[in-house]
Formats: structure tokens, sequence, C-alpha cells
């Protein structure tokens, strides 16, 4: 596998879960069954009523983008080879939203409110980073 | 166009710098060589981390650290002779002026067109030109407008300074819109 320079996700005990799954293949997130909510990012405790007891639950993956901008300029060096690139923040069927990038389409094309869906990028042997692309039925 | 919608003059510039004041109770000042600067007012409020989670990306809670630090002075955001808004992207400072109430929603860029910003003018904002002219010292960016305002009211701004300020309207910002603070300063 080539070699990754970018940053890359640290688990912590409270997020492993998200992304052991998203290694999987899954999209993953906390449900919370006392409040029927859902959250990301993971927290120890629901932030909505304060109850401990949260499962993970597999998701549709499915969402639209609820806003985003074209970088052409990247913060980090390591992301040169990438512009223009989109971030986005996404908004998943299950109400949450996701900071992400959009890929598979040209950033020019990325609207609001377009469909999109999860894609799961393996970046090394241990890390998959959860993107977006755009999603047509 | 540096990531859409901003362009490189609408970015503030990072460089290094620091500001610090003396903050006392008023009954303390002793022989204090210069007039104090009363705190008349004081809001603050939080409603997101990552701006992915901002509850809205065009209201921010400007209005709720705003109308608690008005509240507390009790005046209203008309008596104020000059602000000194948090502005790392223009959009920052037109979402604060719109959530202060000084415009009316999505009106912040017609707003500031049609008045003259500068120490001489009817909207005096950010009379030392802002972190938009001389870039963003980290922690010390928000306090660059704590000193202006009251270099301000001490006589102590030079060629921009204002005549007379009575009431000054101090506005932070941190995070990405997440964390809001507004101050009402005066001489009395």
């Amino acid at each position: 596998m080539k070699h990754y320079d970018k940053p890359l996700p640290e688990p912590t005990a409270t997020s492993a879960p998200f992304w052991e799954a998203a290694h999987r293949g899954r999209l993953e997130l906390q449900y919370c069954s006392a409040c029927d909510s859902f959250q990301y990012y993971p927290r120890a405790i629901c932030a909505n009523c304060w109850n401990e007891d949260i499962q993970w639950k597999q998701c549709s993956g499915r969402g639209t983008v609820h806003s985003y901008s074209i970088c052409n300029i990247p913060t980090l060096p390591s992301f040169k080879g990438e512009v223009p690139y989109v971030v986005a923040a996404v908004e998943l069927a299950e109400g949450v939203r996701m900071t992400t990038n959009i890929i598979g389409c040209a950033p020019d094309d990325v609207h609001i409110g377009m469909p999109v869906e999860a894609v799961f990028e393996r970046v090394t042997q241990e890390h998959t980073l959860i993107k977006f692309r755009p999603h047509t039925d | 166009m540096i990531c859409s919608p901003l362009h490189l003059l609408e970015i503030v510039s990072p460089c290094t710098g620091g500001a610090a004041l003396v903050v006392s109770r008023a009954d303390a000042l002793g022989d204090c060589p210069q007039d104090p600067v009363y705190l008349l007012g004081a809001g603050e409020a939080g409603s997101h981390t990552s701006v992915t989670h901002a509850p809205s990306l065009t209201h921010s809670w400007v209005q709720h650290s705003a109308g608690r630090a008005f509240e507390m002075a009790a005046i209203d955001r008309k008596s104020v002779d000059f602000v000194q808004l948090y502005d790392c992207f223009p959009i920052t400072l037109l979402l604060t002026l719109e959530d202060m109430g000084f415009c009316a929603k999505g009106e912040g860029g017609h707003f500031v067109q049609e008045r003259d910003l500068s120490w001489q003018g009817d909207f005096p904002c950010n009379t030392n030109g802002g972190q938009l002219s001389f870039g963003q010292a980290g922690i010390a960016g928000g306090m660059c407008h704590v000193v202006e305002a009251i270099r301000q009211f001490t006589g102590r701004a030079g060629e921009r300074q204002l005549s007379d300020p009575g009431l000054g309207l101090v506005h932070g910002n941190g995070g990405i819109m997440g964390e809001q603070v507004t101050l009402v300063l005066g001489l009395e």
C-alpha cells in the first residue's frame, strides 16, 4: 500500500467502534433508545438526554450535502496533490451531520442538497476514512 | 480563490503578537493614573464546536451574547458610539452585525456598503483596521478589539481618535462562530 502522509484518525475508547466499523465498510452511529436519537461525533453519553446506555447502529450511509467549500490552497502540504477538493458537511438520513469529503464528481458539480452516499476509503492497513459520492436512485 | 467562497483578502492573515489590559474592581482603583473604562455589560453564548454541528449556518448565537450584554448594561444597541467586532473573515463581521440587530438577516452586506465604517464615519467599526488589516495574533486577536476600545475611551488612539466616545461595543467570537462574547464598555 502506498505511503499515506495525511493525518490519520486517532481512535479513543469512545470513538474506536466508529472507526472499526468503517474499516469493515459500515457506517455505524451511536443511537440512544431512551430519546430515540442518533448522535455524531461519538460521545460517552447521549448528548441529548445524558443516558449512558447508548448502542452502535448500522446506518444507511445516505445523506445530502448540507454545505461545502472547494479547497484550492490546502492547510497542510500533504493535501497539495488533492486540490481542488471538496470539504463538506453531510447531513445523514439519520439526522446527524459529518465533516467529510465529496469525491467521485467534479468539485463544481457539488451543490447544497445533493444526494450522496458513503464511500469507504482504505488509506492504510489499519485505517479507513468515510467519504461521500453523488448518489442517484 | 483560497477555499470557496473566500478569496485571499477575505481571510485573516496569521501573525504573532500579544495584547494585555489591567482589570480591577471599580472600588479598588486607588490612585490609578488614568481614567478607568467601565465594563457595563457582558454576555456569553456557546452553540457548537465544529461548524458542521452548528445549529444554523446563517443565525449565530451572537443574538444571545449581545442580548445579555445589552440587558446587563441597560442600553439599546443604537446608543453605542463605535463597535469593535471580531473579524476573522468578512462574513463573521456581517453575521455579527445582523445577529446583534443592527440590520435585518441577509442585509449585512448592504448595511456596510451604505455606511462609512472609518473612525470619521457614520458607523465607526474596527477603528484600528481590525484583524483583516493587521492580522490575527492567535488568542490575542480578540483582545486587540478590547485594547482598541480602551485606547479610544482614554484618548490614546492617535490619528484615528474618535471625538468623545461614551459607549462602545466589543465582540469576540471563538471556534467557528461557536463561541460568542459581547462587552459593553463606557466611561461611566
